[in-house]
């Protein structure tokens, strides 16, 4: 395929242009972010539990 | 499993890839369109799944070894969460295919053999189910859980080889790495690999550490 068919692919790329993306990419960040923060509280409640019952 | 900075890693590469992921450039396909983006959730999924059935059929082979029963926890753990990374990979695939195949689930090789792999899986915990005897249900899903890994892995990576299939890298059809992806993806791709597989470890050990929690409370009642 040549370069200018390539071109002719259709993209988001009016959404790109925009900066909308961004509001994308910052709500699944935040999803994410969330995500990981409460693994790391589970993990912080389960090594709380070990350290009770090694007592 | 006392040290952290790993699943700060994994923290980090996830948010790496989700942001780049988005953001980053890709090469311009026909049908796939943007939804090439997919190479850095839906197949980091699959790595995930082998990742943990190869940490599971090493501690089903440790405990056939020496009968700790602790292995025994961790062969289970690591196998469970494998199915969960198995169930979303086929799920997502389903959802990708529906729009770029024009079928969630076309008769490809690779599809119905990630069926029967996961059925396989599937039948390790029936298996487990049906044993009051601790011993004889490690001893015995041990011995299962090699063949499950055993049967799984031809099945998804040799016979689609030998036949067609849609999947790239697959029957004649190029892998992703070779033609459809280009230094910017694989940027994020692999980073994407190592912080599922991150994941996914973590997850298996806070299963394994409450289950151990769990054992230890029982035996002390």
């Amino acid at each position: 395929m040549s370069l200018l068919n390539l071109q002719d692919v259709e993209m988001a790329d009016a959404f790109r242009a925009d900066g909308k993306i961004y509001v994308v990419v910052a709500v699944v960040s935040i999803v994410v972010i969330g995500l990981i923060a409460y693994l790391f509280s589970i993990d912080r409640k389960v090594s709380k539990l070990e350290k009770e019952i090694k007592k | 499993m006392r040290k952290i900075w790993w699943k700060f890693l994994a923290a980090g590469l996830l948010l790496y890839t989700v942001i780049f992921g988005l953001i980053g450039e890709v090469p311009r396909q026909p049908i796939l369109n943007e939804t090439i983006r997919n190479v850095y959730f839906h197949v980091p999924m699959w790595f995930g799944m082998m990742a943990l059935m190869i940490s599971s059929l090493v501690y089903s082979i440790k405990y056939l070894r020496n009968g700790q029963v602790q292995d025994d926890v961790y062969a289970v753990e690591f196998a469970n969460v494998a199915i969960i990374f198995g169930v979303l990979g086929f799920i997502t695939g389903s959802i990708w295919g529906n729009y770029t195949w024009g079928d969630p689930l076309p008769k490809d090789p690779k599809i119905i053999a990630v069926e029967v792999g996961l059925l396989i899986y599937s039948a390790y915990f029936v298996l487990r189910g049906s044993f009051e005897d601790e011993q004889k249900k490690a001893r015995l899903s041990a011995v299962y859980n090699i063949f499950a890994f055993a049967s799984f892995m031809p099945l998804v990576w040799i016979l689609p080889r030998l036949t067609d299939s849609l999947h790239p890298g697959n029957g004649g059809n190029p892998a992703f790495g070779k033609y459809d992806m280009d230094s910017n993806m694989r940027m994020v791709f692999y980073p994407a690999i190592l912080a599922w597989i991150l994941v996914g470890v973590w997850i298996s050990s806070l299963r394994i550490r409450i289950k151990l929690l769990n054992n230890h409370l029982q035996d002390n009642l």
